[in-house]
């Protein structure tokens, strides 16, 4: 049993670290805009199928694929932003809509170019299995982990270290205040989009590399990223990072201890929880000043 | 003047007349189409309309022009609501029948909505056999849960195997498959252990530990859809659970896995009714298999396009039927003539009970063994011997 529910905690930590990168990136455009980017499952999605076309086509690692990612998701990232900045009247609500709109498009120009047929990774370097004692894994999962982690980390510092970091807080809290401070909202707006875009970069091509993907996947992902926004609360990173592993976990010792039948239902009724007990959120702004 | 105004009115009334006659001679019979095209099932849903376009190509061919069948095609984007109505829709246009449909759980209400407005409706791509009880009169299903779960329980009695972890998907369809073959395993003596997953799990890590520190089984049985049974094999590859055989079920041995995941699941068994590359020894088989080439050259063949092509040709089998005994296609004519089916298609037989239940249905046993799907299961039809005990890994 110890044995059990080891590898669960240990599963559980991995997945975390996958669901807090795909996350953070939704968490930080809504928490400098407070616009929900439901189109956010979508680009880590394309970033997935980069991943594939790469390996698929030049027979290389899909990590190698980062680079092509990194521009192609930016820059719907930034078109996005570029729809976006449209939108004067209702922003909150309207821009639900026009994400949802993005959303629905690229799932059906995905499906378009890549069919529907479900495609992973076949690199054996990625799937050969890492073994710690009793654990076990897949070299995937570990390397996206480490890398989910360090990208969190420099996030964080960078968040709260550099000018821009701290630009994009001050238009967080207040944007009109920051705006009389000098700062230009919609420079910083923009930040966060391409921010948000380069980890789902990443996140997609975790994705590739150790799960199955397929045009369809992209709306749970939006999912699991604002369950993990609102878990986490607003404006905290280290939140996003624990909010996405108590996730993981959660789902992991569901399935060992009760059934995978119940991973979603348990996961929601965590969000349940968590809004009714703890409205902003477990790290969020106002329990963080208290 | 006159002269020239009589001449008009002369040669409008036989254009009138011609255009009457070619409309009796070639009659265009709406056909509904209802998949889904986007969404979950979105790759099973273009499968099936390949097959269905082949259909649709190979009765057009047929009648020589006397008859041809036209298709409205409507995406239910893999949504029971949204299959609802797109069978309303087809309806509202003028369709005499209607097929398609993939899951059980999306298929479930857009039979129902066919069946209160009295369409015909053949579903190829439902298994789940609590469908045909519903008391639907219009409703006729190709498929059914034991062609799927006795081959598996075959397998398993020829393979002596005592004990089996079954890791299932909660959909309709996996899960009526997986209790199915349950009772029947059980019935046998075997061991069953279930371990049931939500269609949207992506590690299965926990699950098949589970398996390999308590269950402990000689085999693994998979079902689920093609992207469950990737992570399924991924998961036991890592974890490496003392076992002797994985069999799935659904879409493993398929052209795609062994395109793109054949070290993945080497050695593993799977329903399927084609080896792979495909052979096609019936009569209808060759139709199909000479019209899927002139129209999608190039493209594997996949059994989801013989599910699509099958319940269309059904169909079709019904309304040229109604045609050649001077009939026009109705609802009622057709839903009558749908009852008396009674052909070989690529499917194998195809003949409903009662119910509009097809009970001759029978998936085959296959397995991947290098680039190749063989087919192990039944003895009359095998292209090669099983591999056994044999693992990926």
């Amino acid at each position: 049993m110890t044995d059990l529910i080891l590898q669960s905690l240990y599963s559980g930590i991995l997945q975390g670290g996958l669901y807090a990168l795909i996350g953070l990136g939704l968490a930080l455009v809504f928490g400098t805009m407070n616009v929900i980017n439901f189109a956010h499952g979508e680009l880590v999605l394309l970033a997935a199928y980069m991943a594939y076309m790469v390996e698929a086509h030049l027979g290389v690692n899909p990590i190698f694929a980062i680079p092509v990612a990194l521009v192609l998701v930016c820059l719907c990232s930034a078109l996005i932003y570029g729809l976006l900045s449209l939108v004067r009247v209702d922003r909150e609500l309207n821009s639900l809509i026009l994400t949802y709109g993005v959303a629905v498009i690229l799932t059906n120009a995905i499906l378009f170019i890549w069919s529907a047929d479900p495609h992973s990774t076949g690199s054996d370097w990625l799937q050969g299995a890492v073994v710690f004692g009793p654990l076990f894994s897949m070299r995937g999962q570990v390397l996206f982990f480490i890398v989910a982690v360090i990208l969190l980390a420099g996030l964080w510092w960078w968040l709260s270290r550099s000018w821009y970091g701290r630009a994009l807080r001050a238009v967080s809290s207040n944007r009109a205040a920051a705006q009389l401070m000098g700062i230009n909202p919609r420079a910083t707006e923009i930040i966060s989009f391409l921010i948000a875009g380069i980890l789902a970069s990443f996140a997609g091509v975790a994705i590739f590399s150790y799960q199955v993907i397929q045009p369809a996947s992209g709306e749970s992902l939006t999912i699991k990223a604002f369950i993990i926004t609102v878990l986490a609360g607003m404006g905290s990173i280290p939140g996003v990072l624990i909010g996405g592993i108590l996730l993981g976990l959660a789902e992991a010792l569901t399935a060992t201890l009760g059934s995978s039948a119940w991973q979603e239902l348990v996961g929601m009724v965590l969000f349940l929880l968590v809004l009714f007990f703890m409205p902003n959120g477990l790290f969020g702004v106002k329990a963080r000043r208290g | 003047m006159i002269k020239e105004m009589g001449k008009l009115c002369a040669w409008t009334a036989a254009a009138a007349f011609c255009l009457q006659m070619g409309v009796a001679v070639a009659a265009e019979i709406p056909v509904g189409v209802e998949l889904p095209l986007t969404g979950h099932f979105a790759k099973q849903g273009l499968g099936q309309l390949r097959g269905i376009k082949i259909a649709v190509q190979a009765f057009n061919q047929a009648s020589g022009g006397k008859d041809t069948i036209k298709l409205i095609t409507i995406d239910n984007e893999s949504q029971p609501a949204k299959s609802v109505a797109a069978v309303e829709k087809l309806i509202s246009e003028g369709v005499v029948a209607i097929t398609g449909g993939y899951g059980s759980n999306v298929v479930g209400p857009a039979a129902q909505a066919a069946d209160k407005l009295k369409i015909p409706y053949v579903s190829s791509g439902a298994i789940a056999d609590s469908l045909t009880r519903q008391g639907m009169k219009y409703y006729f299903q190709i498929l059914n849960t034991e062609g799927y779960s006795v081959p598996v329980v075959k397998l398993i009695d020829t393979l002596k195997i005592k004990s089996v972890s079954t890791v299932y998907s909660t959909a309709e369809s996996t899960s009526q498959l997986a209790k199915s073959t349950e009772k029947d395993l059980a019935a046998a003596g075997v061991k069953v252990m279930m371990h049931a997953f939500e269609p949207s799990t992506t590690d299965f890590t926990p699950i098949i530990n589970k398996v390999r520190l308590q269950d402990r089984p000689d085999a693994i049985l998979m079902v689920g859809y093609q992207n469950d049974e990737i992570g399924i094999m991924r998961a036991a590859k890592v974890l490496k659970p003392k076992i002797k055989t994985l069999i799935g079920t659904y879409e493993v041995t398929v052209p795609e896995m062994v395109n793109d995941n054949a070290d993945l699941a080497q050695n593993v068994f799977g329903l399927s009714l084609l080896s792979f590359p495909a052979e096609f020894p019936t009569p209808d088989g060759k139709v199909f298999a000479k019209i899927h080439e002139d129209l999608f050259k190039g493209q594997d063949f996949s059994y989801i396009e013989e599910y699509g092509y099958a319940g269309a040709k059904v169909l079709f089998d019904a309304i040229q039927r109604v045609s050649a005994a001077g009939g026009k296609p109705t609802p009622d004519n057709l839903r009558a003539e749908l009852g008396k089916t009674d052909v070989d298609t690529v499917l194998g037989h195809i003949r409903f009970n009662g119910d509009g239940l097809n009970t001759e249905y029978m998936q085959h046993i296959g397995q991947i063994q290098g680039k190749k799907v063989v087919i192990v299961w039944p003895d009359n039809l095998a292209t090669g011997k099983m591999v056994y005990p044999g693992l990926p890994w």
